[in-house]
């Protein structure tokens, strides 16, 4: 709370903290997201940005700082969703665009199969498996009841499993 | 319960619940054994995704952000903090060469011995006080201290202090006080009797300067 007071006050180096703490997972959220890890990065800067220029806007007692930036970076990562659809008559290519990385083969796999969930379910994926928010936490980032977000999670992981076991078929 | 109903306890367990709910389950059916494998290798591989390796790449974004960062909080961060500084020393420097009203002692001059500051109990009775105007002043029979309406009255002992001020005859009309005089925008020369909080409790007009006396 200090470091936020801090920052609010104008402390350079107390936004510097918070942007070291908390990029990680804004970046990780818009990378699984976007699929692109150009776009993550600058969703990432979008995001920080809108910090510097909202300071007040976050309420300590409506839950922690990490949780409110992911909220932020799902509208900068819809508003991007609403930008491509302007240009792109079907977007089935986007959702099914896995972030270019230099992972292994194995997790490369994994992320395409992330990113071919549909956007509800990838979304959850990534913030109660990835992030490990809690179900509390996801239903006030989502907007929706605690119900709904555990079976979009079952949901989406019953096809993750699928994909995992598809492949170690192809494999063996 | 059945299978289907069995399956999202097994999904918890899988992501690191309470696994006894299942395990009396997981013994007895293959399907959701193999399930709960499934669901164990979906955990694992998800474990993998969060590395080191998924932070930004990119050095200049927090370049780029402290830039924005300054250009956000130009004077706040650096310049502002200390602003209130000289704006004190300032606030200091005109106070102290401030030209303060000279209490005026509503005493005469002859007593020499009477104290500037007085009790309102001791109040002498109000004499004219000598003055220099530099315009020509209609002069008037100063009479005594005209409390101010809705203002606490002088405690006996409370002390008090006179102040000789300038203020349009209006101000003076529109607080109640009874002043005749034709000239709206006249000028009156008053003695005030502050108090010992600092607020004026009475005032009596000396001297009135109207405009038409200016030609």
């Amino acid at each position: 709370m200090d470091l936020l007071r801090r920052f609010r006050e104008g402390d350079r180096e107390a936004f510097t903290a918070i942007y070291r703490a908390h990029h990680p997972a804004v970046f990780r959220f818009a990378l699984h997201m976007s699929g692109d890890r150009e776009r993550a990065t600058e969703i990432t800067q979008e995001v920080f940005v809108w910090l510097i220029h909202h300071p007040g806007d976050y309420d300590a007692a409506r839950g922690e700082l990490g949780a409110f930036l992911l909220g932020v970076t799902r509208k900068f990562v819809l508003r991007g969703r609403e930008k491509e659809r302007r240009f792109v008559a079907f977007d089935a290519d986007y959702d099914r665009a896995a972030p270019e990385t230099g992972d292994e083969p194995d997790t490369q796999e994994l992320r395409r199969a992330i990113a071919a969930l549909p956007f509800r379910y990838r979304e959850v994926v990534v913030v109660c498996d990835l992030e490990g928010r809690s179900y509390e936490e996801a239903a006030a980032l989502f907007a929706c009841p605690i119900g709904t977000v555990r079976s979009r999670l079952h949901r989406a992981r019953e096809l993750l499993g699928k994909k995992l076991k598809a492949r170690q078929g192809c494999s063996a | 319960m059945s299978c289907p109903e069995y399956k999202a306890e097994i999904i918890e367990a899988a992501r690191g619940g309470d696994r006894r709910r299942v395990r009396v389950h997981l013994d007895s059916c293959r399907a959701c054994s193999e399930f709960f494998d499934e669901q164990t290798a979906v955990t694992d591989a998800l474990r993998m995704l969060v590395g080191p390796s998924e932070a930004v790449q990119y050095a200049g974004v927090e370049r780029q952000l402290l830039k924005e960062f300054d250009a956000a909080w130009p004077a706040r961060s650096r310049a502002w903090k200390w602003a209130w500084v000289p704006v004190a020393l300032a606030a200091a420097a005109l106070l102290a060469f401030w030209p303060h009203p000279k209490p005026i002692p509503l005493v005469a001059k002859t007593s020499k011995t009477a104290p500037a500051v007085f009790t309102a109990a001791e109040a002498p009775a109000p004499v004219a006080i000598p003055h220099k105007p530099k315009r020509r002043a209609a002069p008037v029979d100063a009479g005594p201290f005209i409390p101010i309406p809705y203002t606490m009255p002088l405690a006996p002992y409370e002390r008090a202090q006179v102040m000789q001020v300038d203020m349009p005859v209006a101000e003076l009309i529109a607080a109640g006080l009874p002043i005749s005089t034709s000239d709206q925008g006249a000028l009156a020369r008053a003695d005030v009797l502050v108090g010992d909080d600092g607020r004026a409790r009475a005032v009596r007009v000396v001297s009135i300067f109207e405009r038409s006396m200016e030609r």
